[in-house]
């Protein structure tokens, strides 16, 4: 059982933590793509220019920063944690664009679009849901193996990731 | 029990101190970037990124076919070739030496108060827009109708480019002081009210629709260009 939750929280945490590094490089490379992205939404008013401005930059840095941290299983349970409030925040903006039928364009992956085509819709919520799931997992099953909390055990273990018993990992 | 409590809570406190950090990061990236959403300043950024590419598409404004070159209807659609600079240039040089062509126009610029104009406009009316040369003009069909023939100076800008995120450079090109002329094929189509909704949306307040669109334009004889945008080229 605790092999089972040490590959899963693998495996979360590893295709989670490439995904928001990858988002959050993409909207870094081009923030005033990102911040027009965010203005466009039409939540953050447009004269409040500069609360859109640091939000495009604070994002895309939470999310390299829990991607990194998720990668290398460190911190893993509150990275995840910081990715599903992200997530959450990332759903209920575009459910907000969806009821006002605005037209809007993603941004989640900046100009790349690789799994939702054209115009902001249910594939995005759908998009997010799956990221949010794996960090569900992560939260619930921890860093699993391989991973730096993992290694250090203890209290960190516990906080951190873990799912998995330092003291099991060779049973 | 006790321990667990402890270990939401060390998550909880931990996930905040990575929120931190990232808002510490963020608002340092973000104060020492020059990234700006204020409509003005976007525009003037994205336009000084793209002089240098639309300098160069000047060039291909001296080999843009006139009318006649492709085939269309030489008669009506009779357009010198250095007239197709006003896609850049969004106007003529001079009104005096639009109007020459026909010379009606040239009483009611005169009389014509621009600034009254209503959302909806005649085909009389643009046409004195564009002779003063004090306006953007927007062509809101397909791409393919637009190279065949557009009105002079227009740019190609249709609803579906005008979504959030990457913008064409037509968009950049706009300013707010000048009135906004949008039209499409006339009859029914939608188009020109669409880009019209989407610029009011954007800031832009002096939009006007040609209602009739390009089909009443060729039909009074007025001259059009034809061949690509040349902002094509700068994207």
């Amino acid at each position: 059982m605790r092999a089972i939750a040490g590959v899963i929280g693998l495996v979360s945490r590893v295709l989670l933590g490439v995904a928001f590094c990858v988002a959050g490089g993409i909207k870094l490379w081009d923030p005033q793509s990102f911040a027009e992205s965010i203005k466009g939404f039409k939540i953050v008013p447009a004269h409040a220019s500069e609360v859109i401005v640091v939000s495009a930059f604070v994002l895309p840095w939470m999310e390299i920063i829990a991607g990194v941290l998720l990668i290398i299983g460190l911190w893993a349970r509150p990275a995840a944690l910081t990715a599903a409030g992200s997530l959450v925040i990332f759903i209920g903006a575009i459910w907000s664009v969806m009821a006002r039928e605005m037209s809007v364009k993603c941004g989640c992956f900046g100009k790349l679009s690789p799994f939702c085509e054209g115009e902001l819709g249910m594939c995005n919520i759908y998009q997010n849901l799956v990221l949010l799931g794996l960090a569900v997992a992560v939260l619930g099953f921890g860093a699993g193996f391989w991973s730096l909390d993992w290694r250090a055990g203890g209290r960190r273990g516990a906080a951190g990731a873990i799912g998995v018993d330092p003291s099991a990992r060779d049973a | 029990m006790t321990e667990r409590r402890d270990t939401v809570g060390l998550v909880v406190t931990r996930g905040f101190a990575i929120a931190g950090v990232a808002l510490v990061v963020g608002l340092t990236h973000a104060m020492v970037s020059k990234v700006s959403v204020t409509a003005d300043d976007a525009r003037a950024t994205r336009a000084a990124e793209v002089a240098e590419a639309v300098g160069d598409a000047v060039d291909v404004l001296e080999s843009t076919p006139t009318a006649g070159d492709i085939g269309g209807d030489a008669e009506a659609l009779a357009m010198p070739a250095e007239s197709d600079g006003l896609a850049v240039g969004n106007a003529p040089e001079s009104a005096e030496a639009f109007v020459g062509g026909d010379g009606d126009a040239t009483g009611s610029i005169a009389a014509m108060d621009f600034s009254a104009l209503g959302e909806e406009i005649t085909l009389e009316e643009t046409h004195a827009l564009i002779a003063s040369g004090e306006v953007h003009v927007i062509d809101a069909r397909t791409r393919d109708e637009f190279v065949e023939g557009h009105l002079p100076g227009a740019m190609w800008l249709p609803a579906d480019q005008l979504g959030s995120g990457d913008k064409p450079m037509a968009f950049y090109m706009l300013t707010y002081e000048l009135p906004i002329v949008i039209y499409c094929g006339g009859g029914d189509c939608e188009a020109s009210h669409n880009v019209a909704t989407r610029l009011l949306l954007e800031g832009f307040e002096r939009t006007h629709v040609f209602l009739d669109g390009y089909p009443a334009w060729v039909d009074a004889g007025h001259e059009v260009s034809v061949g690509p945008d040349p902002l094509w080229e700068a994207e």
